[in-house]
């Protein structure tokens, strides 16, 4: 045979496989949608996963070498400015930043915001200057500099809502009066995880909402040049002072990890058992062939086809189906997680927060996945479709043309 | 006496050997068919003239003996020779026709060309030829579970006849026609024969086998041709 004949003659063998499909399509049908609903699923949560890992890496980038906190009654208490100057005597730590950060839970909206108080003019200034969009007010009405903020895109939208994109209102109901902000302008995010439900406030202002006096602080932050010593010097911050608690840029990475890898692994063995359950679905609707099945695999070897020639065709109706739906179940996840940000599942993965307002993950694909996905689809679907096609194909055509 | 075209020597076939159920369908069995003639295999229901036909169809292989088609000892080859073998030489026309169900007409005309890498052209040019001269043009893209008794066996004596082979072997061809039918069965089979095909019959109907035309009526009985 020559190359070109065996060329056509493998799509002859396809063109069968394709109208054998089809005379059964509703049988090959409901195979193609539970197919398509497994796969969907099973790559939604690593769409997902794989996402939330990439968007903790890149978040973790940004954390301090060390956070120092204040612990009394151990409770977490407001840090006092002399703790940072003595820290930052410590002999290889480059700077120690005093922090002001808080929660603030917004009754009607039912979200819970991240405050952060910064100087704003600084960050104007500084290289951060670029990851803000600025907004201008044309408007020449006197604004108060000590509140001013930049949100984030998510709050941005959640705000658009209730009409306060242009001054946010804090209030508790312990207050004697609102707390009037301005927005000044919106970061531009790589990462959503965190900056998503963030509000960053000018440092005055934010003491007003977080109810923090003057001269002290929520946290420190400690960067140190040489990453060797940063547990060296942690472990000194807390032998010099008892008081105390330092964590690292590490272990806060691996809280995360540990939340993240504990979340994956329940989703994945509640997946692993509607695998289970669907491959004894598929072994049975593709392995029991029907008599007709058996019976048309007979005439095919009455009228002179070889077994070989029967379990391509069969190799090819397992591959278009599995293949077809594989691949249909990983686009449809994709636009799931990626374009209507995966409405149902997410919410098992980012469950620490009261509510990311649009949570927007950054589409990470790894393709070793996709590929491992597929075989896991194609591969065991194959089998199933060839074994019994085979002992059917082996047994002498006069039996099963007399068996009708 | 040279040209025997299908030669059996000490044929046995036993299924189920070694089980409680073992059936011994043909026993011992000997025949010699010459090119060109148009034999019938009579004999009661269970005597073993499908599994003699199905033997010489290649469609089984036999427990011991001897199946020779075409000078060929196919009972000894291996499947994919003996279905090349059983392709270029045999057509085989089944008591049940055993056309696929919800497939075309000419689509099941056209399966054992599948197998060959015949160019769907020349596939549907053999197809067309046949449907014409078995009168199933208009039934041509019909599924052969819609057709007639008689339609489904012209179409099953096409599918037998695309291959262009040497023999033609027939179960039970007329078991599902009333007489008309039959008659007109018998004319095919006769254009056949003068075209210089090889034809064996099974059957127990009178009307098939006392026809001036059948050269030859071997007698079946407990898996033994007992006259000729
Ligand atoms: N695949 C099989 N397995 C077991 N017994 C069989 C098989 N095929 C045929 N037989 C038996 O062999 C005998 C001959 O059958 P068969 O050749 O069909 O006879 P006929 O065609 O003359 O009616 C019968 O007793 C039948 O039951
Ligand atoms: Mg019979």
């Amino acid at each position: 045979m020559t190359l070109r004949t065996i060329f056509e003659r493998q799509r002859d063998i396809i063109d069968y496989s394709l109208q054998n499909m089809l005379r059964r399509w509703s049988k090959n049908t409901l195979i193609l949608i539970i197919f398509i609903v497994l796969v969907f699923i099973v790559s939604s949560v690593l769409f997902i996963n794989g996402s939330l890992t990439k968007e903790m890496m890149v978040t973790s980038m940004d954390l301090p070498d060390i956070t120092v906190q204040r612990i009394k009654g151990g409770r977490q208490v407001n840090i006092q400015a002399p703790d940072a100057l003595e820290i930052e005597k410590i002999p290889g730590v480059e700077a120690v930043e005093k922090r002001v950060w808080g929660y603030f839970y917004q009754e009607t909206l039912q979200a819970n915001f991240t405050i952060y108080g910064m100087d704003l003019d600084q960050l104007e200034k500084g290289e951060y200057n670029q990851i803000v969009d600025w907004k201008s007010y044309p408007d020449d009405i006197e604004r108060n500099p000590d509140f001013r903020m930049i949100v984030g895109h998510g709050v941005l939208e959640l705000l658009k809502n209730i009409e306060m994109d242009n001054t946010f209102l804090f209030f508790q109901p312990g207050w004697q009066q609102l707390i009037s902000f301005d927005i000044i302008g919106t970061f531009r995010g790589e990462t959503e995880l965190q900056s998503n439900d963030m509000m960053i406030l000018q440092i005055q202002g934010a003491r007003k909402v977080l109810e923090l006096p003057d001269n002290e602080f929520t946290d420190l932050a400690v960067f140190i040049p040489n990453p060797e010593e940063i547990d060296n010097i942690a472990l000194k911050i807390q032998r010099l002072f008892p008081g105390l608690r330092t964590v690292t840029r590490e272990q806060i990475k691996n809280s995360y990890a540990s939340v993240f890898g504990w979340k994956s692994a329940f989703v994945l063995s509640s997946l692993l058992a509607g695998i289970f359950a669907f491959l004894i679905l598929i072994w049975d609707k593709a392995s029991g062939l029907s008599l007709e099945e058996k019976r048309e695999i007979g005439i095919l070897k009455a009228v002179g086809w070889d077994t070989a020639l029967v379990l391509q065709v069969k190799f090819w109706e397992g591959l278009i189906l599995s293949g077809i739906s594989s691949v249909s179940g990983i686009l449809l996840a994709y636009a799931f997680v990626y374009w209507l940000r995966a409405p149902g599942l997410k919410q098992i993965f980012i469950g620490w927060s009261t509510i990311y307002p649009s949570f927007r993950l950054t589409p990470d694909v790894d393709f070793k996945f996709l590929v491992l996905i597929i075989t896991i689809c194609v591969v065991p679907y194959l089998a199933v479709t060839i074994f019994p096609a085979w002992k059917a194909a082996i047994t002498d055509p006069d039996v099963m043309i007399r068996n009708i | 006496m040279d040209n025997h075209v299908i030669e059996i020597i000490n044929v046995t076939k036993t299924y189920n050997k070694g089980k409680p159920n073992e059936v011994t369908a043909v026993k011992d069995t000997s025949l010699e068919i010459n090119e060109g003639s148009l034999v019938v295999l009579k004999g009661s229901s269970g005597s073993g003239k499908t599994t003699l036909l199905s033997l010489i169809g290649c469609q089984t292989k036999p427990t011991t003996g001897e199946v020779i088609i075409q000078g060929k000892k196919v009972s000894k080859l291996p499947e994919k020779f003996m279905n090349l073998h059983k392709r270029k030489n045999i057509g085989f026309i089944f008591q049940h026709f055993q056309l696929i169900a919800g497939m075309s007409v000419l689509d099941n005309i056209m399966l054992p060309l599948i197998p060959e890498g015949i160019s769907s052209k020349e596939r549907y040019r053999r197809a067309n030829q046949l449907l014409e001269q078995f009168n199933l043009t208009h039934r041509r893209e019909f599924k052969t579970s819609s057709l007639s008794g008689g339609e489904q066996q012209r179409a099953a004596i096409a599918r037998a006849l695309i291959n262009n082979p040497g023999i033609l072997l027939a179960d039970e061809p007329s078991a599902h026609l009333d007489s008309e039918l039959t008659s007109s069965l018998l004319d095919h089979i006769s254009r056949l024969k003068q075209s210089g095909h090889t034809i064996l019959i099974t059957s127990h109907d009178p009307d098939v086998y006392q026809k001036s035309m059948v050269d030859h009526i071997f007698e079946m009985k407990n898996g033994q041709i007992i006259s000729s």
